[in-house]
């Protein structure tokens, strides 16, 4: 359910952005482009595989809060309190920073995914 | 009639004005290129970067009625209110997997609402304005309850009369307030709520900090605070500070129907789609919580008001005003009334954004698609800013007109109603496999189910309608309505599709290809793409 990659169209359909903006792409391709070019002839430009371990990363960095907060079991309960605040709600007001962290790393992953994504395309496309 | 606490309602009144102030001049707020696209009006121009879209997201799903509700419901239950805070955990990273792709689909399509999404995905009329009226029927009484939280602050602060005021005396400040709302949300469009949010939000920030610091020394400490709530708690015998075994189960339910039912709201996509890149909203995603966290300080105040003795003693209290009432006898009246000012503030934002969501769907899914197919964008802009009044005027109807009991109890279902969208919503972004009569069917399941068991479910104050957790058939723990609605939904689009399927049943064109829905903003893409081949 998490990243269904066959479906985000990336390797298969190359050009994928190329219809947006052929323009800036052909542009920028020339002198951007040349030393990868060299570097990967083969027309498919050897496409990124759907599941990468940045996907499977950031889903699972995703998943962490949410199995997190659902296992409500875990956390009902009054100790141990911290500066009077029983552990109920500390715990969970803890988790609203930590689960920033996990977004934020879910964040970087799919970044770097979608940059080697467009990297292979571009190369691809040429 | 009570006293009316003058230096706290001078300063609500000042900053009531300034904002009034900024709706106005935000028509001139980034000007458009073309104010007669809908675009414009309905979606700021789709140009809101990361933090423009972070403070309008905050001040649209952070409301006024949140800021009274959820300290309410831990006033008057104690753990269980407090599944607001998991349930703003949860639906950040859920929604980070498929809002990016919403985004780019709209786009690159031009779609400004979850209806047109779903025309342009399958191909069906009716499946797209069963969408597009389920999230009118889900928006309206969402923006009723914004004047019930205004109405808490009017009511504190003295004015709104008592029993011998007649009607309209007594609701005056309110017709005033959204009036004014009215009128610069007509002229300005999306640009007025993203600017007041500025003040909302700064408001709201600094009013909790003050509180959850303040308040407790004045309380003598947490510590004892929980220690006198544990013992009203024990003596009411209800509620408590954490959850009876059986609850557990409601709890967690609660919290992911309603993360999952969060993005699904119209006025939460129009945020969303007013950013003006993919990565604005990814990045949007990993910033929010910083309200989340201010929402869980807010719920603690519910434990304060205990504390403090607020409504103590008073048979049948309401606690809506439990909040309200505490700031009035901790704070000094000056600071009253700058927390008053954040909350009614804060009814302002997301009651704009709510009628101008409205008001788009309305438009292109009603008007454009079934009333008049050839109208134009100045027509669409013109019908859709007509729509935002008359939305707001049924808002105020409802709320003068009916009871405060029936809005919430409205706001109840709307978020279950909301949650049938998902499938075929969230469902049609990462595959076109199910067919659209499917989802018709899946839909009107869930609906139908869902009502028909939370008309069954009385409460003290209500005899339907009452509550939002039933049995779960098939595991018999009580969970949240809602949920147990959208599985059913989910199983009907499931199996129906495949029935369908089999019959080879003609299905809709689908006007989106697979690349739309990774697609970046024109200017983006150019930005981006020469970074990593050289990083290779």
């Amino acid at each position: 359910m998490v990243l269904p990659g066959g479906l985000t169209g990336v390797p298969g359909t190359s050009g994928a952005a190329a219809p947006t903006e052929p323009s800036g792409a052909e542009q920028k391709m020339p002198s951007d482009q040349a030393p990868s070019e060299a570097v990967m002839p083969e027309p498919a430009g050897s496409p990124v595989p759907a599941v990468t371990p940045e996907r499977v990363l950031a889903g699972l960095a995703l998943l962490v809060p949410i199995v997190a907060m659902l296992w409500v079991s875990s956390y009902d309960k009054t100790d141990p309190a911290v500066a009077g605040m029983p552990f109920f709600y500390w715990y969970q007001l803890l988790w609203v920073p930590v689960s920033a962290v996990f977004t934020v790393a879910a964040y970087l992953l799919i970044n770097r995914d979608e940059k080697a994504r467009s990297a292979a395309r571009k190369g691809g496309a040429r | 009639m009570k006293d009316v606490n003058v230096p706290a309602l001078v300063v609500f009144v000042l900053f009531f004005l300034l904002v009034t102030v900024m709706g106005f001049l935000a028509s001139r707020w980034r000007r458009a290129d073309d104010a007669a696209h809908l675009d414009e009006w309905g979606l700021g121009g789709r140009s809101f970067g990361t933090w423009v879209t972070w403070f309008l997201l905050g001040g649209d799903l952070y409301t006024a009625y949140t800021f009274v509700a959820v300290p309410a419901a831990v006033y008057a239950t104690g753990a269980a209110g407090f599944f607001a805070v998991p349930y703003t955990i949860i639906a950040y990273p859920l929604v980070f997997l498929f809002l990016p792709r919403l985004w780019s689909v709209s786009r690159v399509h031009g779609y400004v609402t979850p209806a047109d999404f779903v025309r342009g995905r399958y191909g069906s009329r009716p499946l797209s304005l069963v969408i597009a009226l389920t999230g009118i029927l889900a928006t309206m009484p969402y923006i009723a309850l914004q004047l019930v939280g205004i109405q808490a602050v009017l009511d504190v602060l003295g004015l709104g009369g008592g029993a011998d005021a007649n009607w309209f005396v007594k609701d005056l400040p309110l017709f005033l307030a959204f009036g004014v709302l009215a009128a610069y949300t007509y002229s300005s469009g999306l640009r007025a709520p993203a600017l007041i949010a500025f003040v909302k939000d700064a408001l709201v920030y600094i009013v909790i900090i003050v509180a959850v610091i303040y308040i407790p020394l004045r309380l003598g400490g947490y510590g004892h605070i929980f220690d006198a709530a544990a013992a009203h708690f024990k003596q009411a015998k209800a509620g408590g500070l954490t959850l009876p075994d059986n609850k557990q189960w409601t709890y967690a339910t609660l919290g992911i129907g309603s993360a999952m039912a969060l993005f699904m709201y119209p006025h939460s996509v129009t945020g969303v789609l007013a950013s003006k890149s993919r990565n604005t909203v990814r990045r949007n995603m990993a910033i929010m919580p910083a309200y989340s966290l201010m929402l869980g300080l807010l719920a603690l105040l519910g434990f304060m008001a205990i504390a403090a003795g607020v409504g103590s003693g008073v048979k049948g209290y309401n606690a809506q005003l439990s909040v309200p009432q505490l700031f009035a006898n901790m704070f000094p009246d000056w600071f009253t009334g700058v927390a008053f000012a954040a909350i009614g503030i804060g009814a302002l934002v997301p009651a704009a954004i709510m009628s101008i969501a409205a008001a788009n769907l309305f438009t292109r899914n009603v008007y454009k698609e079934w009333l008049k197919p050839a109208a134009t964008p100045a027509d669409e802009t013109r019908v859709a800013k007509l729509v935002s009044l008359l939305v707001k005027v049924g808002a105020l109807v409802f709320v003068l007109g009916m009871d405060k009991q029936a809005a919430i109890n409205l706001q109840l279902l709307g978020g279950l109603w909301i949650l049938q969208t998902f499938v075929a919503i969230v469902g049609g972004l990462f595959t076109r496999w199910f067919h659209h009569w499917a989802l018709f069917a899946g839909w009107a399941a869930g609906m139908g189910y869902g009502t028909w068991q939370a008309y069954g479910l009385a409460s003290p104050a209500t005899k339907h309608f009452g509550g939002n957790a039933a049995e779960i058939p098939g595991i018999g723990e009580i969970g949240y309505i809602g949920l147990t609605a959208f599985v059913l939904n989910l199983i009907v689009s499931v199996v129906l599709t495949l029935v369908l399927r089999a019959l080879r049943t003609p299905d809709g064109p689908d006007e989106t290809k697979p690349s739309d829905y990774s697609a970046e903003a024109g200017g983006d893409e150019r930005e981006n793409a020469p970074e990593p081949v050289a990083a290779h």
